[in-house]
């Protein structure tokens, strides 16, 4: 544990230090409790009986040799299990056809994997046996691709920009279907005992799930409680409520028992939500001096066969983050939304902020090879001023703070850009097949409010209940962190509950990278306020409130007042509060990634990569970095290597981890140096921004520029994503001029 | 399980570790991530009684029967903090490394890494090693980088032995013929070669498994019914690997983890293929007798060992036969095993003085992946003429196979490009290569022709150092 570091009243700050997680003893011990976990004794198992086809009208369902096989306890397609409404959407694109999901497929299929029917039984082999009883056939008529135009940002004479400008880059990249991939497989855990529903489901938001199954089921929302449970990752893929969760729970109220549903890898990577599935194209006007004239964009976002509540935030994402850090007063970007006979895609780390970043960074790298200029030089000339923040986007965004040419800057200096090129320029003459790629972003973290509530113990402890949930973000830890300090008292007397249905009526979760700066402030202001009622407390109760040990120690006024509390037979002082952010908090980062491509077989190995992020006001920079690594990490399974592929029947291709991959530890990049460049966020009270997604926002667009730059003129067409050595294999040989080609 | 022996006599014959652990004995600290043994969050660690102590593997749970922990130590997350609560010290270093994160993958990556710390002496991991040790796991949240410092930290706190005292596992110790069941379905376990023989005559349609790591597949993904099983790994002539003046006598059922540094040491050319069979805590289970017994034209094993002359003895109650390896293999899914017959050993002879031998495994990725194409081959001159050539390849048809045409092509020819060209060229007659989803066959074609190309350019230098260069550009292989 670090050094006590004390502040001016020579109290202890908390805040800023690298603790170690308070999560950890449990976690290592195995005994962490996910929902997989709890099996009550008589519980039932469901499983799903999924399409194995891709769409068309059902012209035949058999359930009935299902429903006979003895410990079968129910068996039920759309028809039977009973009425179930349409799932929430967050109308964040008003023009985008909403596609609400009502559990099993209602007569139509839509997509392989989509649930149909659902076997309840006393045990898994009863219940895989009467699986395999069940036939379906269909039509085989597709749903058919419909398009949108989802929204369009415009601003600015853009054609008279392009029709004067001295040059024109245009790039198109391909973002294929990634699976979010948690290691902790979905599950959903429900039981009803006549009056309340009790479900234990593996989510980001909790309280989000509450209420969509309280709606979907005809229930009010007191009468479903959402226990709080471990999740082992989420990244997206448990963002919103999904028909398996649906299904379950509408079985346990009707049985009235517990019905488990733990689902499995295959069942995952088969009907889970998937992320990314775009085609953007961009083309840029630019100036002779190099000045970015206008940008012009068309963004293709697959939305599969129905929309889950996040299912706009990426779409949207991509189009309002665009043109990133730089300075474009002259847009025109057009979001194209598109319905597929595929499973739901939804946010994936990143959403949306990767596709923009890669977009915008590709044409920043083709506007230097246009113009002459350097690539650094371009990017500087470009970059929005410190003092324009906070300031509005051409999209229309108002980014809070911000200093990009600091971490340009940072990033030159500390990365000792010019010796590297220098390096790479010799291991080129020697043969080496080498680049450097670089890339700035920015980070939206997230707009509406957060809940907090705080509790002082009878043994003069603090309970702070928090509203935004934890997948192993080291949640409870920041947020003793951020108490802590408030309260004048040690981390070890903070007891948190993350995602706490039972202290608040309300929250959100985590998404969107908004955990500490609106969780976060949540909780800072509520242990602000709370801190004030403790001093009042104590001195109606007639206690001293300067405290009796070391100066800035609460811990002798909390006791006193629990104490007296106690004595006097009150209920233990309790506070909360709603946050609601004035303001979107905006991080921003900059990257330079350095690759080795093997030119005989295309292997790309990623030898170092510099990372300066700015992620405003830092609680923990252990938690930090752990983000910021975990991010690059999915970044990089991004851009080299994952895929979710169909065959042309529309069967998975990817449905194992043998063939789906994930990056191993033997991936991971060679060096990795982070360093952070903290502007305050002025969004939030505590001048947080986010920190989840950035590495699968600027590590994926550093090391394309770096693939580009290695392997020199193939165009952008011939390098889309995944860059499989198979890919870079193909672009050496294809490609003319390449100067590294033998 | 722990300190504590359990007994369990009816029970499904093929109910995995990591079921039986979760459903029925209610120790959920360890976890199901694919069950297929892809990802590591279910390894535990298996103790088993070899030369008078208590050596620990860590192994998937997900696809591991039960019944193969009799008279064993099974380990799981929970039993790894000392009596007095503290930590292990693999359990300390990643709290210290900020190696967890949701702590869903870490009771895998924890059993993982106190497997290898209870074997490795000497200095801190490097890199390469630590790598090789998670090949087996996957974790979403970290980047590894935090996990792979938790390694190099444990080493430096230390401690952490597991008691390898023989007395309890020698106690349990016995000859009978365990026999598990749940009243129709059955699994048997002889504790010695006769007996497994007897019992094999009466039961010829009963399933061996060795490591079952190729079963467990069947088991869990096919959803196949398995009414009788019988497991061999309690017999130790089976397991054992031994020396001798021109062969190394490998028993069926010895782990190719065991085999790896014996093979090596012969066949230096086979190793980095060796490191990547599967991962290290499949290897640990994966048995080179299930390798060839299975028979799988993308396996990875028989073709080394094919190229290698390998021979394969079977034995039956009826007697023992021999055969070169590569006559096993009949057609797809069909190989020279007569009911109730067992691989028991496989032969490989020490390589001749001066022969070369290489072995290349093409697969899209580095660690964990099938291959595409396995290409083995070994090659002996006098001067320049080539008197005796072994070419084997895996992923080329429907069995593994050697190359009869293209070896004819090489035999009493000097070894040159253009003796070479002809031989490419006659890959083409000795295979119809597989045509799926891992590679096309006209891109498997291609490959073999190159992977044999890729042979010669190495074997036209002897100078080490050259070579090592080729073997780290390598990447074909990554
Ligand atoms: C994640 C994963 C990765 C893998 N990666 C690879 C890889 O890279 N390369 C590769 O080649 N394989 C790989 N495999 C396949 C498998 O691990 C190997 O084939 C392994 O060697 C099989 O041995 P086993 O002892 O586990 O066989 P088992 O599963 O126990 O048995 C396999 C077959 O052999 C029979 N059998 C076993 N022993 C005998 C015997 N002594 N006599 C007669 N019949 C017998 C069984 O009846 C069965 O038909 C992988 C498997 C998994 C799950
Ligand atoms: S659960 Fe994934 S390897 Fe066993
Ligand atoms: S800590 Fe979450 S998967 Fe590894």
């Amino acid at each position: 544990m670090d050094a006590e570091q004390a502040d001016g009243n020579g109290s202890r700050r908390w805040k800023g230090r690298s603790l170690r997680r308070c999560e950890d003893d449990r976690l290592l011990r195995g005994e962490g409790s996910f929902t997989g976990d709890a099996a009550p004794a008589d519980c039932l198992l469901a499983e799903f009986f999924r399409s194995p086809l891709a769409c068309g009208r059902i012209t035949r369902l058999d359930l009935d040799e299902a429903r006979a096989i003895p410990g079968i306890v129910a068996v039920h397609d759309a028809e039977t299990l009973g009425p179930v409404g349409p799932s929430s959407v967050n109308p964040l694109l008003p023009r985008a056809e909403m596609m609400p999901m009502f559990g099993l497929a209602h007569g139509r299929i839509e997509a392989v994997g989509q649930p149909v029917a659902v076997v309840i039984g006393e045990n898994r082999n009863v219940v895989l046996d009467a699986l395999e009883t069940i036939a379906l056939e269909t039509d085989g008529v597709s749903g058919g691709e419909r398009q949108r135009e989802a929204g369009r940002w415009q601003s600015g004479d853009v054609e008279g920009a392009f029709a004067s400008a001295a040059h024109i880059v245009e790039t198109v990249l391909d973002h294929p279907l990634v699976a979010p991939s948690p290691m902790e497989p979905r599950a959903c855990v429900a039981g009803y005992d006549g009056t309340v529903l009790r479900v234990r489901l593996s989510t980001q938001t909790p309280f989000r799930c509450r209420d969509d199954l309280a709606a979907i089921l005809g229930l009010d929302p007191s009468g479903v409680h959402i226990v709080n449970t471990d999740v082992g990752g989420a990244f997206g893929g448990k963002a919103s409520i999904m028909p398996e969760d649906v299904v379950t729970a509408a079985c346990a109220l009707r049985l009235r028992r517990t019905v488990r549903w733990t689902g499995s890898r295959a069942e995952d990577l088969l009907s889970a939500t998937r992320g990314r599935g775009a085609r953007t194209c961009a083309r840029m006007a630019i100036a002779d001096d190099g000045r970015i004239l206008a940008l012009e964009a068309k963004l293709d976002f697959d939305l599969g066969h129905w929309t889950p509540y996040s299912a706009f935030a990426a779409p949207r994402n991509a189009a309002r983050i665009l043109p990133g850090p730089y300075a474009v007063d002259r847009i025109d970007i057009r979001l194209v939304t598109h319905r597929s006979d595929r499973p739901a895609v939804n946010i994936y780390r990143g959403a949306g902020r990767p596709e923009a970043a890669m977009l915008m960074e590709r044409l920043m790298d083709r506007a230097a090879d246009a113009t002459g200029l350097d690539r650094l030089a371009i990017r500087r000339q470009n970059l929005r001023p410190a003092e324009s923040l906070p300031g509005l986007t051409a999209t229309g965004e108002r980014l809070d703070s911000g200093d990009y040419a600091a971490l340009l800057r940072r990033l030159e200096i500390d990365a000792g850009l010019s010796d590297l090129g220098k390096e790479l320029r010799r291991r080129r003459a020697v043969g080496e097949t080498v680049g450097l790629g670089i890339a700035l972003f920015i980070e939206p973290c997230g707009q509406g409010f957060e809940t907090a509530a705080l509790t002082l113990m009878p043994n003069g402890d603090i309970h702070a209940a928090t509203g935004t949930s934890a997948q192993g973000q080291g949640r409870a830890t920041a947020t003793s962190q951020i108490v802590a300090d408030r309260l004048h008292v040690p981390v070890d007397r903070i007891e948190v509950t993350t995602a706490s249905l039972d202290d608040l009526d309300d929250g959100i979760g985590a998404l969107a990278s908004r955990g500490t700066a609106i969780g976060g402030s949540a909780m800072d202001e509520v242990a602000g306020r709370f801190m004030l009622c403790l001093r009042e407390e104590a001195r109606a109760l007639g206690l001293d409130t300067t405290g009796n040990g070391r100066p800035g120690d609460s811990c002798a006024v909390l006791e006193g007042v629990a104490h007296e509390r106690a004595r006097r037979g009150l209920p233990p002082l309790s506070l909360s509060h709603r946050y609601q952010t004035p303001h979107e908090a905006w991080a921003s980062g900059a990257v330079a990634a350095i690759v080795r491509i093997d030119g005989e077989t295309g292997d790309i190995a990623v030898e170092r990569i510099d990372w300066i992020d700015d992620t405003g006001e830092v609680i923990n920079p252990l938690l930090v970095e752990g983000q910021m690594r975990g991010g690059l990490a999915q970044g990089l399974g991004c851009v080299l290597m994952e895929e979710i592929l169909h065959d042309t029947n529309g069967q998975l291709v990817t449905g194992s981890l043998m063939d789906y991959a994930l990056p191993r530890a033997s991936d991971m990049p060679y060096e990795v140096h982070i360093r952070s460049k903290s502007v305050p966020s002025s969004a939030n009270p505590l001048g947080a921004k986010g920190v989840g997604e950035a590495g699968c926002i600027g590590i994926p667009a550093a090391i394309l520029n770096a693939i580009h730059d290695a392997i020199g003129a193939v165009g952008d067409d011939a390098l889309q994503l995944p860059l499989t050595s198979q890919k870079i294999w193909r672009a050496l040989r294809v490609g003319t001029g390449n100067r590294e080609l033998r | 399980m722990g300190d504590r022996p359990v007994t369990v006599d009816r029970i499904e014959p093929d109910i995995t570790i990591l079921e039986w652990l979760r459903r029925t004995e209610g120790r959920t600290g360890t976890k199901e991530g694919c069950n297929e043994g892809d990802c590591g969050a279910c390894t535990v660690l298996v103790g088993s009684l070899e030369n008078g102590a208590v050596r620990y593997r860590a192994v998937n749970a997900c696809i591991r029967p039960l019944a193969t922990l009799d008279g064993c130590r099974l380990l799981t997350v929970e039993d790894l903090a000392a009596a007095d609560g503290s930590l292990h010290p693999v359990q300390q270093a990643m709290v210290e490394c900020h190696a967890s994160q949701c702590g869903f993958c870490t009771p895998g990556f924890v059993m993982s890494l106190a497997g290898w710390m209870q074997e490795h002496e000497g200095p801190p991991p490097d890199d390469a090693l630590i790598d090789e040790v998670l090949s087996g796991n996957l974790c979403r949240c970290t980047g590894y980088a935090p996990i792979a410092r938790a390694a190099t930290r444990a080493v430096g706190i230390g401690g952490g032995r597991l008691d390898t005292d023989p007395a309890p596992l020698a106690t349990l110790r016995d000859a009978r013929t365990l026999h598990v069941s749940d009243g129709t379905r059955h699994v048997f376990a002889p504790a010695d070669l006769d007996a497994l023989l007897d019992l094999l005559a009466e039961r010829p349609g009963a399933r061996v498994i060795a490591g079952c790591t190729d079963v467990g597949l069947w088991i869990n993904k096919a959803m196949r019914v398995l009414d009788e099983i019988v497991w061999i790994g309690r017999v130790d002539a089976l397991r054992s690997i031994v020396e001798r003046a021109d062969s190394l006598e490998i028993g069926a059922a010895a782990s190719w983890q065991d085999a790896l540094e014996p093979l090596a040491a012969l066949y230096p050319g086979m190793r980095r293929m060796l490191l990547r069979f599967a991962s290290r805590p499949i290897r640990n289970a994966a048995t080179v007798g299930g390798n060839i017994a299975n028979g799988s034209p993308i396996g990875d094993g028989s073709p080394a060992l094919i190229a290698a002359g390998a021979t394969l003895h079977l034995a039956s109650r009826d007697g023992r036969r021999s055969m070169p390896l590569e006559d096993f293999f009949i057609d797809y899914g069909k190989q020279d095993l007569l009911p109730g017959e067992i691989v028991e050993r496989i032969s490989v002879p020490k390589p001749a003085p001066g022969s070369l031998y290489r072995c290349y495994k093409l697969s899209k990725r580095f660690d964990q992946d099938i291959s595409a194409v396995l290409a083995a081959f070994s090659l002996e001159r006098d001067g320049d003429t080539v008197t005796a050539a072994r070419i084997a390849m895996g992923g080329m048809a429907a069995t593994p196979k050697r190359a009869a045409r293209a070896e004819a092509a090489l035999l009493g020819q000097p070894w040159n490009r253009r003796t070479l060209d002809r031989a490419k060229a006659a890959l083409a007659e000795d295979f119809t290569p597989i045509d799926d989803m891992r590679a096309s066959a006209a891109y498997r074609m291609t490959a073999a022709g190159n992977l044999l190309e890729r042979f010669f350019i190495e074997s036209g230098e002897d100078d080490p150092d050259r070579e090592n260069d080729l073997l780290a550009l390598a990447s074909v292989d990554a």
